[in-house]
C-alpha cells in the first residue's frame, strides 16, 4: 500500500501542488477504491494502472466542481494577505513548480503528474490516456521544455 | 534535457497521513468484519 499511497499522492501534488488538498484527495481515492474493490479485475489491468484510474477520475471531478464554484469563492474572497508561513511556501521551488503546472492544460498536467508523480512508464500512461507512446513522449518532451523555461525566468534551482 | 526541477514536489507519503490513511479504510464498513485486503 505504501507506494500505492506515494504514487497517489504524488500524482496529486502534480495536479494540485505541494497543499493539504493532495492528501485529501489521495484519502478519497484510496476509499473509492476499497470501497470498489470487488470490481477490480486482475486480468483487466495492474493494481496501480486501476487506482490511478480513480485518482484520475477524482482529479478530473475536483476540477469540474472548482469550475462550478469558482464565481462564488471570487466573489466571498477577502484579500487578507499572505501569512509568513505562506510567504516562505510560495518561495520554495515545490511552489514554484506547482504555479507553472497550474498554467498547463489539463492533458498535458495529466501526463505530467503520471510521468513525475506517479512514476509511470510513457507506455503506460499511453495506455492510461489513450494515446501513443510516441505522442506522450512528444507532449511531455515539449512541455517539460516550456516549464523549463518558465523555471528559468522565475529563478528556480 | 535536465529534468530535474521537475522532481521538485515529489514527497515521501507523511507518515500521520499514511497512518490516518489506513485508520480511515478501517473505519469504512465493512472492513473490520471481512478482514479484507488490497488486491493486487
Amino acid at each position: 500500500m505504501r507506494s500505492s499511497c506515494r504514487a497517489s499522492t504524488n500524482s496529486f501534488r502534480y495536479r494540485v501542488g505541494a497543499g493539504p488538498e493532495a492528501e485529501d484527495l489521495t484519502s478519497l481515492t484510496f476509499e473509492k477504491a476499497w470501497r470498489a474493490r470487488h470490481r477490480y479485475r486482475r486480468d483487466l489491468a495492474s493494481f496501480s494502472t486501476w487506482l490511478m484510474t480513480i485518482a484520475r477520475r477524482v482529479a478530473i471531478d475536483r476540477a469540474r466542481s472548482l469550475r462550478r464554484h469558482a464565481p462564488l469563492d471570487e466573489a466571498l474572497d477577502v484579500p487578507d494577505g499572505p501569512t509568513p508561513e505562506e510567504v516562505v511556501e510560495a518561495r520554495s521551488n515545490a511552489a514554484r513548480l506547482a504555479r507553472l503546472l497550474a498554467a498547463l492544460p489539463d492533458r498535458e498536467r495529466e501526463l505530467v503528474a503520471l510521468k513525475y508523480g506517479a512514476g509511470w512508464t510513457h507506455r503506460a500512461i499511453a495506455r492510461l490516456m489513450e494515446l501513443t507512446e510516441t505522442n506522450v513522449g512528444t507532449i511531455l518532451h515539449r512541455t517539460v521544455q516550456e516549464l523549463r523555461a518558465g523555471w528559468d525566468a522565475e529563478g528556480g534551482r | 534535457m535536465d529534468d530535474r526541477f521537475m522532481h521538485k514536489l515529489e514527497r515521501e507519503p507523511r507518515p500521520a497521513f499514511a497512518r490516518a490513511l489506513r485508520e480511515r479504510l478501517r473505519a469504512v464498513e465493512g472492513t473490520r468484519r471481512s478482514r479484507a485486503r488490497w488486491p493486487g
